[in-house]
């Protein structure tokens, strides 16, 4: 009887710790990658603004209050017609891809890490068990 | 320790207390097993999957809910699996011994005691292929006559066989 439990908790083990791996290395691909996409849309979001020198219009924050208060709805009004919307919406989808992975993972973080020590004491100190 | 909070600390990621679950429990599906298969291993395989299957629905499990009845659920759903496993794998020696069978089945009327000499080479052919299995239509079609005939040829080879069977009742 001993053996067999032996042999379902090693089973069982076996089973959670591909299933851990699986997901870990799953969810940190998924996260490089997006945060790779990410940066280069980032890239090409800022560069097309540069071109368009759509940046320029940020300057009126320095201006006077009155100023400020006058052309800040015209402002924002052709800020929002001169940047690439596609390009935006991609840039929102890879963020919030990556903040709910992120936010997933550090829900589970206890989780995690707990069964990470389960694995690696069943697996380091089964030796000594046997 | 109770079932409830085992279940609430491997829920929490410390999956080594599954070993208490296993400690208690293993022994009474064993035996549940063992009574219905009297195999060991058969019994140690079906036992792993179901402990297996256990803690893979772990976190859909209420851990109010007593652990023992799931468990025994779970058995039962293996081992139907394994018989409709098993019906449907046939050792080289049993495929054998079953194509015997069906061979032999093939001579059911030879089995039976049934005499078709009496019957003309059409209608014993027909006999054998109803013997087989096929229908009307199907001999119809494999010997190339009309529905019509095939029954026609059945009744006729029907009381040959009958007044064949009893003359041989009235001499014995």
């Amino acid at each position: 009887m001993r053996n067999l439990e032996k042999k379902i908790l090693k089973k069982v083990y076996l089973w959670e710790a591909k299933r851990t791996v699986f997901d870990l290395i799953f969810k940190i691909i998924l996260v490089f990658s997006s945060g790779l996409f990410l940066f280069i849309l980032g890239q090409i979001f800022v560069e097309i603004l540069n071109e368009q020198k759509t940046l320029d219009l940020l300057n009126f924050f320095g201006e006077d209050f009155a100023v400020f208060k006058n052309y800040f709805l015209d402002n924002i009004f052709i800020f929002w017609i001169e940047i690439p919307k596609f390009l935006l919406l991609l840039i929102l989808l890879f963020l919030i891809i990556i903040s709910i992975i992120i936010l997933a993972l550090v829900k589970n973080f206890n989780i995690i890490k707990n069964k990470i020590r389960s694995l690696l004491k069943c697996f380091i100190y089964k030796d000594k068990v046997k | 320790m109770s079932d409830k909070k085992i279940i609430l600390k491997i829920k929490n990621g410390e999956i080594n207390y599954f070993e208490f679950l296993v400690k208690k429990y293993s022994k009474y599906i064993y035996n549940y097993f063992f009574l219905k298969l009297k195999n060991k291993e058969d019994c140690e395989d079906l036992i792993q999957d179901v402990f297996l299957n256990f803690y893979r629905t772990l976190n859909r499990f209420d851990e109010e809910k007593p652990v023992f009845p799931y468990l025994i659920e779970i058995a039962k759903n293996q081992l139907k699996m394994f018989y409709r496993r098993k019906k449907f794998t046939l050792s080289l020696k049993d495929k054998l011994i079953a194509e015997n069978d069906y061979l032999k089945s093939l001579n059911l009327f030879d089995d039976l005691g049934i005499d078709l000499s009496k019957l003309n080479k059409k209608e014993k052919k027909i006999f054998k292929l109803l013997g087989e299995g096929y229908k009307i239509k199907e001999i119809a079609r494999i010997l190339k006559i009309k529905e019509n005939t095939v029954k026609s040829m059945i009744r006729r080879g029907r009381i040959k066989i009958k007044s064949q069977t009893a003359s041989d009742a009235v001499k014995n």
